[in-house]
């Protein structure tokens, strides 16, 4: 591997707080790990133990290989190139019930870490990326020795990450999910104890893990040394399973959301959304594609009829409720071919942390072959206000080829988006459309969807 | 003795809160198994009575 001169510039911008390595992106473009000389005994403690092996072979944290013929300059012990992932998403993308299982998932790592004498360094919601459906620890550097009767390090930063957005979400509001866009280290203790309502706040769970965590946090021991305090395996295995259990017994409401009954509530017969589903895959067919992305993809109607000819579909929606409706689909039927995603695509996330550059904006990190845009155009232009060369131009980073549905001003959806608004969208039609496409796009097909009055376009990358 | 790999800063209140909630906890883990074994041992005990008594 010729890449080894890793200047620290190749590092991914996430990737500087561990002394102990950090990852880069090769001549190759694939992503690789250094691991420095100083983590040498924690990681070979974590390859010995078996503990990469009992982890791996579970698919419960992702798998690397050693590359022996790197050169290795300067603090580095070796090089690992783990399994790559294609498809990055963040914490604040993610339904409910993505977040519930990614911190399930960290929990029950810590808790086989422990059996084998190793501990995790951090438990931040960053280290697990969802996979083949799955969510996946991916931080290899993450494990330390154990050392005995000493509490866990990452609990405050794994209650910040996970417990408190769940909390919230769970007994005050779902969109308080988001607030984790703008505390990029996890919403703080103090903030979601005052939050939270007065039903939370008698949950002995909710007490300890919250309320009392918050009120230690001021600065009464803070300017004294370090503590001496013990916490025996078997405590912190109890408080393991404490924030286990919690953390199961949070669920959603069910909410009458705007999107939730959305399939109902359309202008599309069974027999029409049928057609409008043949149609897409007949435009695919001849363009041999592998990955898709389907915005404002609802539960994920459309994207499934993608997944069933082996095309994998990031499906990214900007109701919770509609999300998370994908999500309980894709584990009930152990789904691998779908990554449900919260998105806005007005105010999508990203360009977060130091310099705005440790998260990187949706769409520099998603890419596929093909985009599709159901039912979205007329949010876009109409509720949004968006003109359409600004749409093209936006949508045109994320996908060689467009399949997009034109929605015209009769179709009764629009009908109610103008209801209570002044019509000044003179320009908005199809031949409008068409030309502002026109100068990103190259139109390749066009064909009215049976049974409604809406086009559907296929349109290639200029 | 603290680990010079672990970068994170834990946050005393955080240590001193497991060190405290963990006792308790532990406890309650610990006494639910006791209690779960000993439960265990009393209907051994009161079926193997029984089996014995039924020939």
């Amino acid at each position: 591997m010729k890449n080894n001169r890793i200047a620290k510039s190749n590092a991914l911008s996430a990737s500087f707080r561990d002394p102990s390595g950090y990852v880069f992106t090769g001549d190759d473009g694939l992503v690789y790990r250094q691991v420095n000389k100083i983590a040498t005994k924690d990681f070979e403690a974590f390859i010995k133990s078996k503990l990469y092996l009992q982890l791996s072979r579970d698919k419960l944290i992702v798998s690397h290989q050693e590359i022996s013929d790197a050169p290795l300059l300067g603090e580095a012990y070796k090089i690992i190139k783990p399994q790559q992932i294609n498809f990055i998403s963040y914490p604040f993308e993610w339904s409910f019930s993505q977040l519930k299982d990614a911190a399930l998932l960290t929990l029950k790592i810590q808790k086989l870490a422990l059996a084998k004498n190793l501990s995790l360094k951090d438990a931040s919601a960053y280290n697990i990326q969802f996979v083949d459906g799955q969510p996946i620890f991916i931080d290899t550097l993450s494990f330390e020795k154990y050392t005995t009767n000493k509490p866990w390090d990452a609990y405050r930063q794994f209650c910040q990450h996970f417990l408190t957005p769940l909390a919230l979400m769970c007994y005050r509001d779902l969109s308080l999910g988001q607030l984790s866009r703008v505390f990029i280290d996890g919403i703080p203790l103090d903030l979601a104890a005052k939050l939270l309502p007065p039903r939370a706040k008698v949950k002995p769970s909710i007490i300890m893990h919250i309320l009392l965590h918050a009120k230690a946090q001021s600065n009464k021991a803070s300017s004294a040394a370090k503590p001496d305090a013990k916490l025996s395996k078997h405590n912190q295995l109890a408080i393991i399973d404490n924030l286990a259990t919690a953390i199961k017994k949070l669920k959603l409401p069910k909410v009458k959301s705007e999107w939730g009954e959305y399939y109902d509530n359309t202008n599309y017969s069974e027999s029409a959304a049928a057609k409008k589903d043949e149609l897409i895959i007949d435009f695919l067919k001849p363009l041999n594609v592998k990955t898709a992305i389907d915005l404002g993809g609802n539960n994920g109607r459309f994207s499934r009829s993608l997944n069933k000819r082996n095309i994998f579909t990031v499906c990214a929606d900007i109701d919770p409720n509609a999300v998370e409706d994908n999500y309980r689909q894709v584990k009930a039927n152990k789904e691998t071919m779908m990554l449900p995603m919260l998105i806005d695509l007005t105010n999508p996330g990203g360009a977060l942390g130091w310099a705005n550059q440790e998260r990187s904006v949706f769409a520099g990190r998603i890419k596929a072959d093909v985009l599709l845009v159901l039912a979205l155009i007329h949010h876009l232009a109409i509720s949004n206000n968006l003109p359409f060369t600004q749409i093209a131009q936006y949508l045109q980073s994320f996908a060689p080829y467009l399949v997009i549905e034109f929605v015209p001003k009769q179709d009764s959806q629009v009908q109610k988006l103008l209801a209570t608004r002044k019509d000044i969208f003179d320009t908005y039609d199809a031949a409008n459309f068409k030309k502002a496409f026109g100068i990103y796009y190259n139109l390749i097909k066009e064909q009215p969807i049976d049974g409604s009055v809406r086009t559907l376009f296929l349109f290639e990358r200029k | 003795m603290v680990s010079h790999f672990a970068y994170l800063d834990p946050g005393t209140g955080s240590i001193v809160l497991q060190a405290v909630i963990g006792v308790i906890l532990g406890a309650i883990v610990f006494f639910r198994n006791f209690f779960i074994r000993l439960l265990g041992k009393v209907r051994s005990i009161f079926t193997g009575k029984s089996s014995t008594d039924e020939k």
